[in-house]
């Protein structure tokens, strides 16, 4: 028995030795490490007073285009307080949520995180987000007054807001003007309807070859636009209840995924898998696409000699309910923790975070639309020539991006579902009532 | 084949068969580096052309290398590869090498249970240590940083398993003579069994160095800052960015691989020499 | 105590020493593999909740995951890929090194290139071939073309080819990988019994069969059983080319594709959890079957 115990000890000190060794040869990322990991440790320096002190804080995000306006806000907080830097540090949108939960668990949040619908009511319920109601004298009346109600709705919990609205985006119809004018068409506008699109994709495509639209198996980008045209809904408000089965929600999704179907003007499933629509479009092999405002940036500075542009998306002729226009839009929003060690200076770059001086710093360095109502222009003359205020006229009929707490795991569902419609392995009607149970039963288990 | 007749010696029937499927394997194998290389100095209008033109307008054409040495930083990226190649190469050498003798010439208590447990781990796909390991290093404070990226590979079941069978080679003889004159195990170990492994420890060695190299989704998860990443995560951040740019895709993974190169050929050379020695030992 | 002491005296003197030499390694792997893993198999038996949330649900995960139709599909498809991918692999593999073990001009070069697709990134490898595979501007259609043969498939998005696509980028990704592992297998056999054989009147394949096959076997069921595993827990590969909007996914994905998307994606913690229990029995399996059927072809100690 002894010997058993000489050999753990034995065992136990190679170990140490082994962390030690491990220890020395991580030096060089030491410089760095105080920063995130590290926040619980400068914690109890720097409560209480939020003037003076010394404080580092992160902010972590997932887009990389956005990086630039980030690091415009940090620098302008830190003008004005200059004992506060914040470091910028973005991640990518698939590891993002798998490491923001790892860091939840681990108690180790950035300071400041974006937040997404998709995400949002998990954390929220979890009690894991600051309460940030409070966070400006007049209470929620600041938010309602200076955001789209929806965006303040997304990010509210029980009645207290968690979220200062970031940006938003919508989605519109992208086209290249040159294949337009080899068909000799015209270039799209606000008269556009779902027919004048169908007409149009198909002389472009009988008069140079070239696909008309490129409706590729999409929801943000694609169906729920037609969806919402038509009158339907995806998910009810109380979400209770999916709309596969509603008209309105058939209508727009059948008319969507005919672009694709029923006509040979736009590339089909396999083909838009083994090159997506984007890339298409940059080749110049197709002159439309619905197109989402976080692309707009990569496409104007990647290629320049493209020649496009953007207009609103098409509305339906003849909707169920409604007056047939739609986009979908959604708001990201910039949330803490709320066991934050600093909180009280988190909570003020936040404030400073959601004034319209820090949008308009958003909207001219950055690749989103702010939150912030009326500095949209801020944004869309970053694109000079480009029609891209088409995506900012569209928030006045937007349509809230639709999410529940559980659609990270219906969404995958319904588009596993769907894709089989695409494939040609099950009919519509049967893909509407699959998901229509698929979502129904992740639902029932919200409440 | 030119080689081989400067040599003097007439070219057999089977050595040009011999040349031919080497050769032929070879362009199979090369084919997609030379894509690569070739796109990389291609403009975007250049890589959708039907057909494909084979070399690029100008070879002088480096606005992707440009763009992707703007949007990462390349030389930290270089830097904190490299260390983590290193320090995970040493841990497993070390580690592996003294447990690895052990399994295969010293008969201790618990040796069977031991090894089952290095044998098992070969089985489980990493995707599973991930998060615990995470919680791990997140609970020590050590996100972003070298010590983070190096963690999982602090010890190596393969290469325990690896070098148990280059052990078992040694000759017991050999062993036993060494313990007869007097010497421990461990110094058994250190000053007869150990450089006998050369080979196998230049293997180890590249092949811990790839393993490290490949690791995708851990550096992506453990270290959030771009500076604080490596070559291969890195890299697949760029697939984000640039969606289908591909001359700046690939400009990037040529870049990405020029460490691995340059290690592959100090590397080589142990090689050689580590299979020259075994070749004429036995 | 003194007598348990004592009989333990079989071990030889330096079985403290040995002892001492595996606690890193095993220790180690305790804290970075066993731990997780337990926990893993822990989990399996629940339903996860948002951060750290868990109810018991028993063997519910293991009962939903046999009735899915989805689960076999995924479990076909991994063996298919291991079919598709491990003979190939070791077979090129080892008809390489046997290549590169002649007295041939040259060696260092072809070794150096066959090694070459290692020091490429997954990332890369993927990017490259899903360009070069891609059917309009791809240059293997094109050379197909020129060939005249079939040159209008879809390699990445037919659901026909997809996994074969995927397992040829990794057999070439591996193939060397392999080959240079029984390289240093061929190089360690004596010269002599070559020699020795060539005296005796035997061809070239009587000495591949006779000597060289035998002699390398321990080297040669390691990298089966190495191949056999890695192509078990294929993940990187398929996961970077086939998207999930793509027609083919059903046909190509693998059960770690689909514990990632459970895990990662749908945040099915519990379920993923069985997945991976799943995939390690599998694995278990194959392995005790090869270890077993070591017996008839490896040989040790010559």
């Amino acid at each position: 028995m002894r010997n058993k115990k000489r050999y753990w000890a034995l065992g136990l000190t190679a170990c140490m030795l082994a962390s030690v060794m491990a220890g020395c040869g991580s030096g060089g990322g030491t410089d760095s490490k105080g920063s995130s990991g590290g926040s619980k440790d400068s914690g109890t320096e720097a409560s209480g007073t939020s003037s003076d002190k010394e404080v580092k804080l992160t902010m972590l995000g997932w887009e990389i285009y956005q990086q630039a306006g980030m690091e415009a806000l940090a620098k302008a907080y830190h003008e004005q307080h200059p004992n506060v830097t914040i470091d910028v540090q973005i991640s990518t949108w698939s590891e993002y949520w798998t490491k923001l939960e790892a860091m939840a668990n681990s108690n180790s949040l950035p300071d400041i995180f974006w937040m997404h619908t998709n995400e949002f009511s998990k954390y929220a319920e979890a009690g894991i987000l600051a309460d940030l109601t409070d966070l400006y004298d007049e209470g929620k009346d600041y938010y309602t007054k200076n955001f789209a109600e929806n965006l303040v709705q997304n990010f509210t919990y029980e009645d207290k807001v968690y979220g200062v609205p970031k940006d938003v985006d919508t989605v519109a119809l992208v086209y290249n003007k040159d294949i337009f004018d080899e068909a000799g068409v015209s270039y799209p506008d606000d008269t556009w309807t779902w027919d004048t699109l169908v007409e149009a994709s198909q002389t472009i495509h009988d008069k140079t070859g070239k696909y008309g639209i490129m409706a590729d198996h999409n929801e943000q980008e694609g169906w729920l636009n037609t969806i919402y045209q038509a009158g339907g809904f995806y998910v009810n408000e109380d979400k209770t209840k999916a709309g596969f089965e509603d008209p309105g929600t058939q209508k727009g999704l059948k008319e969507y995924m005919d672009w694709q179907l029923a006509y040979d003007f736009s590339p089909n499933q396999s083909e838009l898998s083994d090159l997506g629509k984007a890339e298409r479009f940059f080749a110049g092999e197709g002159a439309m696409m619905y197109f989402g405002s976080w692309g707009i940036n990569n496409l104007y500075i990647n290629y320049p000699d493209l020649n496009w542009d953007v207009a609103v998306l098409p509305k339906c002729p003849d909707p169920v309910k409604g007056d047939g226009r739609a986009s979908i839009s959604n708001g990201l929003a910039y949330a803490t923790a709320a066991d934050n060690p600093n909180l009280d200076v988190v909570k003020d770059v936040l404030k400073f975070l959601g004034t319209e001086e820090a949008a308009i710093i958003h909207g001219e360095n950055g690749a989103a639309i702010p939150a912030f109502n009326g500095t949209g222009e801020s944004w869309s003359k970053n694109y000079e020539g480009k029609n891209v205020q088409a995506y900012v006229d569209q928030l006045a009929y937007s349509v809230q991006y639709p999410y529940s707490k559980t659609k990270s795991t219906w969404f995958p569902e319904v588009e596993a579902t769907l894709l089989e419609v695409y494939s040609g392995n099950m009919s519509f009607e049967d893909a509407c009532k699959q998901c229509q149970q698929q979502v129904d039963e992740s639902l029932a288990t919200e409440h | 084949m030119a080689g081989a007749s400067r040599n003097g010696r007439k070219i057999s029937k089977a050595n040009i068969f011999i040349y031919l499927v080497l050769i032929l394997g070879s362009v199979i194998m090369i084919f997609p580096f030379l894509w690569m290389i070739l796109t990389s100095f291609k403009s975007v209008p250049e890589t959708t052309l039907v057909p494909p033109t084979f070399f690029p307008e100008s070879f002088q054409n480096t606005a992707a290398y440009i763009q992707v040495t703007n949007s990462l930083p390349f030389l930290k990226l270089y830097y904190n590869t490299l260390m983590m190649i290193f320090i995970r190469v040493v841990c497993a050498v070390v580690f592996s090498s003294m447990a690895a003798y052990a399994f295969a010439k010293v008969h201790f208590p618990m040796k069977n249970l031991c090894f089952a447990l290095v044998v098992s781990q070969l089985m489980f796909p990493a995707q599973v240590f991930i998060l615990p390991q995470y919680e791990m290093i997140s609970a020590i404070g050590r996100t972003d940083s070298i010590f983070a990226l190096v963690f999982p590979g602090l010890v190596s079941a393969f290469g325990t398993f690896f070098l148990r069978q280059t052990y078992m080679g040694i000759p017991d003889d050999l062993i036993e003579a060494a313990r007869i004159d007097g010497c421990g195990q461990f110094r058994t170990f250190v000053s007869i069994a150990f450089p006998l492994t050369k080979t196998a420890i230049a293997a180890l060695a590249v092949f811990t160095a790839l393993f490290a190299y490949a690791d995708l989704m851990w550096p992506l998860i453990v270290n959030t800052k771009l500076d604080m990443l490596t070559l291969s995560s890195g890299l697949s951040t760029l697939r984000g960015q640039f969606s289908v740019n591909y001359p700046n895709l690939m400009a990037g993974s040529v870049l990405a691989m020029v460490p691995m190169i340059v290690i592959y050929l100090i590397f080589q050379k142990q090689f050689i020499e580590g299979i020259a020695l075994t070749g004429t030992k036995a | 105590m003194a007598r348990q002491q004592k009989t333990k005296t079989k071990y030889s003197k330096g079985a403290a020493t040995g002892f001492f030499m595996v606690m890193p390694t095993v220790i180690g792997l305790i804290i970075l593999n066993i731990y997780p893993l337990l926990r893993t198999v822990y989990m399996s038996f629940f339903k996860s909740g948002a951060f750290g949330k868990w109810t018991f649900v028993g063997l519910d995960n293991y009962i939903k995951m046999f009735q899915s139709a989805g689960f076999w599909t995924i479990t076909k498809n991994t063996l298919v890929f291991m079919v598709l991918t491990v003979p190939v692999t070791v077979i090129f593999g080892l008809i390489i090194a046997v290549l590169l073990d002649q007295k041939i001009k040259g060696k260092t070069v072809f070794r150096a290139i066959y090694f070459l697709p290692m020091v490429v990134a997954p990332a890369a490898v993927a990017m490259v071939w899903k360009w070069l595979f891609n059917s309009e501007y791809g240059i293997i259609n094109t050379v197909l073309g020129a060939l005249h043969l079939p040159s209008d498939i879809n390699w990445i998005a037919d659901p026909k080819t997809a996994l074969l696509t995927c397992a040829i980028v990794t057999i070439w990704s591996s193939v060397g990988y392999d080959a240079i592992l029984l390289l240093s297998g061929l190089q360690s056999i004596s010269r002599t019994y070559y020699e020795a054989a060539r005296i005796d009147g035997a061809t070239g394949f009587q000495q591949f069969r006779k000597i060289t096959v035998p002699l390398v076997s321990p080297t040669l069921f390691f990298v089966l059983m190495m191949r056999v595993m890695a192509s078990l827990k294929v993940f990187d590969i398929v996961y970077m080319m086939i998207e999930k909007t793509n027609p083919a996914i059903r046909s190509a994905e693998t059960i770690l594709y689909n514990f990632y998307q459970e895990t990662f994606v749908k945040n099915n913690k519990g379920y993923g959890s069985a997945l991976v229990v799943w995939c390690v029995i599998l694995i278990a399996v194959i392995t005790i079957i090869q270890f077993i059927g070591q017996k008839k072809w490896v040989t040790y100690d010559v």
